[in-house]
């Protein structure tokens, strides 16, 4: 959350809503928000005081589109596993959802989108401060065309199964944009994108995820759309930092139909796989990897791949590992300072060249694969 | 910011930090002007970011036992006016599991300012991107850790070396280095750092110089300078000397 305008609208609320007693007032294109609400109607829906809930209700439902949600620097706190924001488009008309610039608490899901139906309702969300225990997780949108997750921060959470969870619902696919974000200290996955037909990760950080000790989490994780072959997926400039013992999973998973996605620049460290590679026609590039509990990039049944110019330092297992993979290419790495080979290869096709190799304990290479030449052992 | 006495702005014990959009300009700060200590915690994560530091008489920005985070797109001038002290330092938090990401950094020497970017003890896995550093009088970029990706940085300008490598395993790649007074990149005491595709021109010294063992050099502009290379290392081809 980097703004607050708390003590502006609060003089503001003085004035439309006297004792900030009765119904919410509107004026200047401003209505209040002082009290568990049900939003049935467009509009910009200003929060002018903390609310909190222990009976397990619901504190702000959406119905409508083309709503904004300012929480105002405020703090929303629930118990009892309440809802704090709660969007449920009634129409499946176009519009968008914006909510942003507050504190939620409490034991539930701090933002949930979801749908009985196909939806054109857009959602961005922004400057949200968010510390919940919920399960199924903080923050979970299911079925909105249209993401944006934005300078969010979703921390101190044992939330479960992920702390940021964004998936199609009813639609076959979704296109987003999740930058900025700040995941701190949450029990499964960190960031979750499945069915992403096109979109942006990036810049965001993810520290200390799994840490309920289940070792199959993920700090990001992207999905496709079953049968979408057009996917465009660009995760770029992210930091992810596992918890353990045990490691989690992965750093950054690929898996069912997440094909062609670009994994740019991210700075990868202290997990079981820095990145893991189950699909195809991916390019990997200007990644730091290290401290990996198995492998630093692991490609697995992924054919066309491309894994150039990573530093992938201090693992435990080979630096890059193949199996069962077709005709990728391992190009200009420097995989240095692993207990087992520096590219292990198994599968046909597969080709490496230019990549410094040495300082790995059990061998440079391992396995069947082209040698292009300009590698140093 | 403009007062401080060890520091413009200190942060200490803070499990998470983040400094965004500051300024610290003309601070008599002693130690540095934004400084954040791990102290009591085993480790720090956070951000530093779009802040601006200027004309102070030691160090710049300085993180201790960073585990993960990133200094982005901050702008240092003038730092170690009175006192040696690097633009902007960080060190790492121990144990493997360090990560870091320092971007899009502007720092540029005056009235004496010492080292530029300096990854210290066990700040390994630092990604260095796109940084420009320039004026500093000792070197430009120092890397005293493991395993650092170093890559489209400019440096130039400095008193002594443009980088400065202490550790092993490092990369890099498509640095431009130049008008160092000494060698353009510096390999001390390393093992197994590879320089690629880097242009080291018009530096005072060496292109590079390589004291350690089993470090290799490749596709590297390397004219212009004192000599192109000195010491030995793996000459992997495509080298322009």
């Amino acid at each position: 959350m980097r703004r607050s305008f708390a003590g502006a609208t609060v003089a503001a609320a003085a004035v439309l809503l006297p004792g900030l007693a009765g119904p919410p007032a509107r004026a200047a294109g401003r209505i209040a928000v002082w009290q568990p609400t049900t939003i049935s109607q467009p509009g910009h829906y200003v929060l002018t005081r903390d609310l909190a809930v222990t009976d397990g209700s619901t504190v702000v439902r959406i119905f409508s589109p083309d709503v904004v949600l300012d929480l105002n620097g405020r703090t929303i706190t629930t118990a009892g596993g309440g809802i704090a924001v709660d969007i449920i488009p009634s129409t499946p008309a176009a519009g968008s959802v914006e909510i942003r610039n507050g504190r939620i608490r409490g034991d539930g899901p701090a933002v949930r989108f979801s749908s009985g139906m196909p939806v054109a309702t857009r959602l961005r969300l922004e400057d949200l401060d968010v510390s919940t225990t919920s399960v199924p997780g903080p923050i979970l949108v299911s079925g909105a065309p249209v993401v944006e997750i934005l300078r969010c921060e979703v921390h101190d959470s044992v939330a479960f199964p992920s702390a940021i969870h964004v998936d199609s619902g009813w639609l076959t696919r979704w296109s987003g944009t999740i930058a900025g974000n700040r995941v701190r200290e949450a029990g499964g996955d960190g960031i979750v994108v499945s069915g992403m037909a096109s979109g942006i990760v990036s810049d965001n950080l993810v520290d200390m995820f799994g840490t309920l000790g289940i070792d199959s989490q993920s700090g990001i994780s992207v999905s496709g759309t079953i049968g979408d072959e057009r996917a465009a997926v660009h995760i770029e400039r992210n930091v992810v930092r596992g918890a353990g013992p045990p490691l989690p999973l992965a750093g950054i998973l690929l898996t069912s139909w997440s094909n062609r996605t670009s994994v740019v620049d991210n700075v990868v460290v202290g997990m079981d796989v820095g990145i893991s590679v189950l699909t195809d026609g991916n390019s990997i590039r200007g990644n730091v990897i290290g401290g990996t509990g198995g492998s630093g990039i692991n490609i697995h049944l992924g054919d066309g791949n491309t894994v150039a110019r990573n530093l992938i330092e201090s693992g435990l297992g080979d630096g890059v590992r193949i199996t069962l993979g077709d005709n990728n290419l391992i190009d200009s790495n420097s995989i240095e300072g692993h207990f087992g080979w520096g590219i292990s290869v198994s599968g046909t096709g597969n080709a490496y060249r230019g990549n410094m190799l040495r300082n790995n304990i059990t061998g440079a290479v391992t396995g069947t694969a082209t040698d292009e030449g300009g590698n140093i052992p | 910011v403009s007062s401080g006495g060890d520091a413009g702005i200190a942060i200490q014990s803070a499990p998470h930090f983040e400094i965004e959009r500051c300024s610290v300009h003309d601070a008599p700060a002693v130690a540095a002007a934004i400084v954040v200590e791990a102290l009591y915690q085993p480790s720090v994560t956070g951000f530093i970011t779009d802040s601006f530091v200027a004309n102070v008489p030691a160090g710049g920005i300085r993180i201790d036992r960073i585990a993960t985070g990133a200094v982005r797109n901050n702008v240092i001038e003038g730092w170690s006016t009175a006192t040696a002290g690097p633009g902007l330092s960080i060190q790492g938090a121990t144990g493997t599991g360090v990560g870091v990401l320092i971007e899009g950094n502007t720092l540029r020497g005056a009235n004496g300012s010492a080292e530029g970017i300096v990854l210290d003890a066990d700040a390994h896995r630092t990604a260095v991107r796109t940084n420009v550093v320039s004026g500093a009088i000792q070197s430009g970029i120092v890397v005293r850790s493991n395993g650092n990706f170093l890559v489209g940085n400019v440096v130039g300008v400095t008193g002594l070396r443009g980088i400065l490598v202490e550790g092993s395993d490092n990369r890099l790649e498509a640095n431009q280095v130049s008008a160092a007074s000494g060698n353009g990149v510096t390999f001390q005491f390393g093992f197994n750092n590879l320089l690629e595709n880097n242009t080291l021109e018009g530096n005072g010294g060496f292109g590079v110089s390589f004291t350690g063992s089993t470090n290799a050099y490749r596709g590297n502009m390397l004219r212009g300078n004192g000599s192109p290379v000195g010491g030995f290392a793996t000459d992997a081809g495509g080298n322009i000397q």
